[in-house]
């Protein structure tokens, strides 16, 4: 799974009470806690490879760092890509500097230890960061790509000793706005610098997008795999050039209720086999599933597991 | 004729805790004491029946007259604010989205979907063809319209793209036909949007009119979510509005407006657009940017303009409020044309902090008013 996980309504409840001073800050964390517990267990018991904690308190994928870093302000409600949800805009009003811990008390890495599972790091990706934030500092967004990912970097090394498996750089923007030609370099070498920074997999999930918008250039990028959204791109652009990284098979719709048939999911992930090779591909949803309630978004998890077990031989 | 710079509200406002309360369980002396305090500020007429009401101990049963007093503290809110044109803040829809869509035949709630912080909706899904089963601001207008005390009233109705863009559409997405499942989901939505324009929202609007609403606000904060459907939102405003003779308003907010064009220019019985300018403001006047697509493209239709932020608790003095009034007027050349309003509806701030936005919108538009004349 990757990006932020649907809350619970007892979960949403207690923010609302906690806006209204009702519930004091610790008994707040108390229900985030409790919440990330349950959602770990719920990854545990469905034996998905690599867990995460789902990213409860994060109000949108940038907000640690909105919150968190010095040269960065939060600005204005804006609506995030073409979803009903909006997040709010980074402005960035000096240099980003990346010396601070930023993640520290964003992720349960306690929890997700005590998990003894895989886990993994989820993290906004600088390009995206770069094209969805307020410039008021640079000169240009190749140097703010470049910062941000350096910082992005520190953050790894910081979290490398709680004992991460892999990490995920979320990049819509990569193919819903990819870069100009003049702009790709940088956003590869930010990459590399994020990705070299750590001994880590490293995933670039692209979502809500067509990934023939930066195909096949994306596959020079320096990341172990690429997650692709199979509800936006076409699978016969597989067929276009050899797939050289590992795939994360984006075949379980986080934006749409209808409830995918496991039968369906099967025949697809093999047609995708025959193009990447069975040993290349991770099956997984399109998006972050926090644009379904949670109900809907634990029951499409199990239809993808479902799925992975009859793939695997009924082993799960 | 308006005054220069008319003042109207937008959307809905925060529901009283008394309300709330009186729903859940029993109401006690802190919420007791905030219908009298409230109820003195907007002097409202027969509190004392109101604060008996609210001692009774079963009130489940008694939800439409307790909805009724909320109405009218909407009313007087707007009002004694100093407002031109009111509603009642919505009193007695749940919420935009949420309120139209049970009142539906078609749809099917899932579950709580965030719109942005810590807030939060609860999405439908649409698994059937979607089908009228009543008007359902009618009643809620009448009511309205007797009781209050200003004679313009605009009526909020939520438009039929954005119904569609907020619902999952499992119905209309095994109807379309388009092979590639991209297109497959957009032609559903144009589809549904359609429909609820033609079945919902167009017998709605007649319904409306028929009771004597003159003014009628289309609220489509969606808009814009996917610019390549824009086409979608005006073919289902043209088709909701065929044979409406009143002024008709479009509420759009938090949006990227360029992608409206040129495609609203084909919204001929859309008389204004009411954006949301102040929540992306500054020093500069840099949030009222987007002015400068009604210049490039010709619209001339009236403006609702943003001038309140709806989202922070600071307070827009009248002077920062006359300065944005007044920015925009010179840079359009023509001030008729301008009403002004907060951004979106005021529910998520406390009526304290909702109340005194509004009442330096009304003196920030007097001060305009002032220089300007």
């Amino acid at each position: 799974l990757t990006g932020i996980f649907p809350r619970s309504d007892e979960l949403i409840e207690a923010t609302r009470a906690y806006e209204k001073k009702k519930i004091g800050k610790d008994e707040l964390n108390e229900y985030f806690s409790k919440d990330t517990m349950r959602f770990l267990e719920f990854q545990t018991n469905l034996n998905l490879g690599c867990i995460t904690d789902g990213l409860l308190e994060w109000q949108d994928i940038f907000r640690p760092f909105t919150e968190k870093v010095s040269g960065i302000k939060t600005g204005a409600l804006t609506r995030w890509f073409n979803n009903n949800t909006f997040y709010r805009k980074p402005i960035i009003t000096d240099k980003l500097v990346g010396d601070e811990n930023i993640l520290d008390g964003w992720i349960h890495t306690d929890l997700l230890r005590a998990a003894k599972k895989q886990w993994k790091i989820v993290l906004p990706g600088p390009y995206t960061f770069a094209l969805m934030s307020e410039n008021r500092y640079y000169k240009n967004r190749d140097e703010i790509v470049l910062d941000f990912a350096r910082m992005l970097a520190n953050e790894l090394k910081y979290l490398e000793p709680f004992e991460p498996s892999c990490f995920d750089l979320c990049e819509p923007a990569l193919v819903c706005y990819p870069p100009e030609k003049g702009e790709l370099a940088a956003v590869k070498s930010a990459v590399d610098v994020i990705t070299t920074a750590t001994s880590l997999q490293s995933n670039l999930q692209t979502y809500f997008g067509d990934l023939s918008n930066i195909y096949p250039e994306i596959l020079d990028f320096n990341v172990d795999s690429i997650g692709v959204d199979f509800y936006e791109t076409q699978i016969e652009l597989m067929d276009e050039y050899s797939f050289t990284k590992y795939l994360g098979c984006g075949c379980i719709d986080a934006r749409n209720s209808s409830m995918e048939r496991v039968g369906d999911l099967v025949s697809f992930a093999q047609h995708i086999f025959d193009r990447v090779g069975p040993d290349r591909v991770i099956l997984s949803p399109n998006c972050d599933l926090e644009y379904l309630p949670m109900d809907a978004a634990e029951k499409k998890v199990e239809v993808l597991t479902e799925a992975m077990r009859i793939l695997n031989g009924g082993e799960g | 004729l308006n005054p220069l710079f008319p003042t109207q509200e937008i959307g809905s406002l925060a529901k009283p805790s008394w309300l709330l309360k009186a729903f859940r369980a029993k109401v006690g002396d802190k919420e007791l004491a905030e219908v009298e305090k409230w109820g003195n500020i907007l002097r409202v007429d027969g509190l004392g029946e109101l604060l008996e009401l609210l001692r009774q101990k079963d009130l489940k049963e008694r939800k439409k007259e307790l909805r009724d007093w909320a109405s009218l503290f909407g009313i007087r809110f707007l009002e004694t604010a100093g407002l031109d044109i009111i509603y009642d803040g919505e009193m007695k829809r749940v919420e935009m989205y949420e309120y139209p869509i049970r009142r539906i035949r078609g749809f099917k709630f899932l579950g709580l979907v965030r719109a942005f912080d810590n807030k939060y909706y609860r999405k439908a899904a649409c698994v059937d063809k979607v089908e009228f089963k009543e008007a359902y601001h009618t009643d809620e207008f009448k009511f309205v319209k007797s009781r209050a005390n200003k004679k313009k009233i605009k009526v909020p109705i939520t438009g039929p793209y954005t119904l569609a863009d907020w619902s999952f559409n499992e119905y209309y997405q095994k109807e379309a036909k388009s092979e590639r499942f991209r297109d497959r989901k957009m032609e559903a939505k144009g589809l549904l949007a359609l429909d609820l324009a033609k079945e919902v929202i167009g017998p709605n609007i007649k319904a409306l009119v028929a009771e004597g609403a003159e003014y009628i606000q289309i609220d489509e904060p969606a808009a814009t979510t996917h610019p390549e459907e824009v086409k979608f939102f005006v073919d289902a405003f043209n088709e909701a509005t065929k044979g409406i003779d009143c002024k008709l308003s479009v509420h759009i907010c938090f949006s990227d407006y360029r992608h409206l064009y040129p495609h609203v220019l084909e919204m001929k019985k859309c008389s204004q657009f009411s954006w949301e300018f102040a929540n992306r403001d500054d020093d500069r006047r840099s949030g009222y940017q987007d002015l400068s697509l009604f210049k490039e493209y010709g619209d001339d239709r009236e403006i609702g303009l943003g001038v309140i932020d709806v989202h922070h608790d600071h307070i827009e003095s009248p002077e920062l409020v006359r300065d944005r009034i007044l920015h925009a007027a010179k840079f359009l050349e023509e001030p008729r044309r301008l009403y002004i309003n907060p951004d979106c509806g005021l529910r998520t701030r406390t009526w304290p902090v909702a109340f005194e936005k509004l009442k330096n919108m009304e003196k920030g538009a007097l001060l305009a008013r002032t220089e300007f004349e």
